[in-house]
């Protein structure tokens, strides 16, 4: 059982520090793609639009909808 | 004065011809390029490039990209073929299992356990399974939601609550896909001897290792049916790594890159969870004995002489007597 919970430790460990390499040198697209004249906003949490179908619907006026 | 004329007449057609050379020259080399008589077409840039693409002077270069069929034929495997293809893949093998379990029950010892314990795995081999299996069990869930959450858990939850796990979800699935890597290296080090092809496995194989006549064929370390399991995490874990890897770094690849990887780990992980779902069976309810093995890294001898002798008489004839080993060595009576 030991070895068990050596194992869980380990890959939690392991997973932590990737997960703090990936934060130190990865950045989120709409921060790198950025530019002076292109301004990108935080697209939020939904990124594949309110139904996760991967289409953006749009309301009756031309709105994309969004869920965040 | 007529004779000026012809020669400024002359000249003037010499000229033209002389011109007219380098066209006439290209149009013998290629006669498929008419540049008067036809423009290129729009699926004639599809037929040869498969997308029509435009220059970006923004860092994003994907933005160029003006039509890509594919996307299309992607988007159709992402939220029809997929979901169906996991399900029953997934589905399929949990009634499956749970059938057999039903007919036949679990695998019992032939004769009672004798009291010997046998060493079965290191610690080093049961850490490097129990690393890479806490890591696939994480993948995995979070990798089903990817296809399954936004139909399942998303009507239970809400959108809103569903967007901040699967966020929380990727974070996870990208940070343990590098533990799991390091478990499936170690694993296959570890392992790759004692999991090549014998003349056993061909004996095992015909009587379907047992289970339908509960005989036990003859196996060294690892059967015929532990080897096939090896070898589909080995090769499924690399497909899914090499594909995961891409997934990770999107540079590396272009937009068609992407989707071909997005195939390969969706059906690898889809097809690796199935065949774990087998493993997990046989390794716990489906053999009386197993998970010791896994456990506290010992097997009665008696389960280890019915399920691998082979192994049993190659470790017991190696080692001499009393000689303590990290395996195969009979470790005490109880």
């Amino acid at each position: 059982m030991n070895i068990i919970m050596t194992s869980v430790v380990t890959a939690v460990l392991l997973a932590a520090g990737a997960g703090l390499i990936f934060s130190m040198t990865q950045k989120a697209v709409y921060e790198v793609q950025a530019v002076p004249s292109v301004r990108l906003d935080d697209p939020g949490h939904n990124l594949v639009g309110p139904d996760w179908s991967g289409l953006n619907r749009t309301s009756a006026n031309g709105k994309v909808l969004r869920s965040t | 004065m007529r004779w000026r004329r012809g020669v400024l007449a002359t000249g003037f057609v010499g000229l033209i011809i002389l011109c007219s050379m380098p066209a006439l020259a290209q149009s013998e080399k290629d006669p498929t390029i008419k540049p008067m008589m036809q423009s290129l077409q729009e699926q004639q840039l599809l037929k040869e490039l498969r997308k029509v693409e435009g220059r970006v002077t923004i860092p994003d270069s994907k933005a160029g990209i003006l039509e890509q069929p594919q996307g299309r034929e992607y988007q159709t495997f992402h939220e029809r073929i997929l979901p169906w293809l996991g399900a029953i893949v997934i589905v399929g093998m949990l009634v499956a299992l749970a059938l057999f379990y039903l007919v036949h029950g679990p695998i019992r010892l032939e004769r009672p356990p004798i009291g010997i314990r046998i060493r079965r795995f290191t610690p080093l081999e049961r850490l490097t399974h129990w690393l890479t299996a806490t890591s696939f069990i994480v993948l995995a869930i979070t990798g089903l939601n990817y296809v399954f959450g936004k139909r399942l858990l998303m009507p239970l939850v809400g959108p809103e609550a569903f967007s901040t796990w699967s966020l929380w979800a990727k974070y996870l699935h990208n940070s343990f896909a590098w533990s799991f890597m390091l478990g499936l290296l170690l694993m296959a080090v570890l392992w790759l001897r004692d999991n090549v092809p014998d003349r056993y496995d061909l004996e095992w194989l015909k009587q379907f290792g047992g289970f339908l006549s509960n005989r036990h064929p003859p196996a060294r370390r690892f059967n015929a049916g532990q080897k096939l399991i090896f070898w589909s995490v080995v090769l499924g874990g690399l497909a899914l790594t090499a594909s995961g890897i891409v997934l990770l770094f999107p540079h590396v690849a272009d937009i068609g890159g992407i989707q071909i990887a997005q195939y390969v780990h969706a059906v690898s992980g889809a097809v690796m969870t199935a065949i774990m779902l087998a493993h997990i069976y046989i390794g716990t309810v489906g053999m009386v004995g197993a998970l010791d093995a896994m456990v506290s890294g010992e097997v009665d001898l008696e389960w280890a002489k019915e399920h691998h002798p082979v192994w049993v008489e190659e470790e017991q004839a190696r080692m001499p007597e009393g000689q303590q080993s990290r395996k195969g060595t009979i470790l005490a009576e109880y």
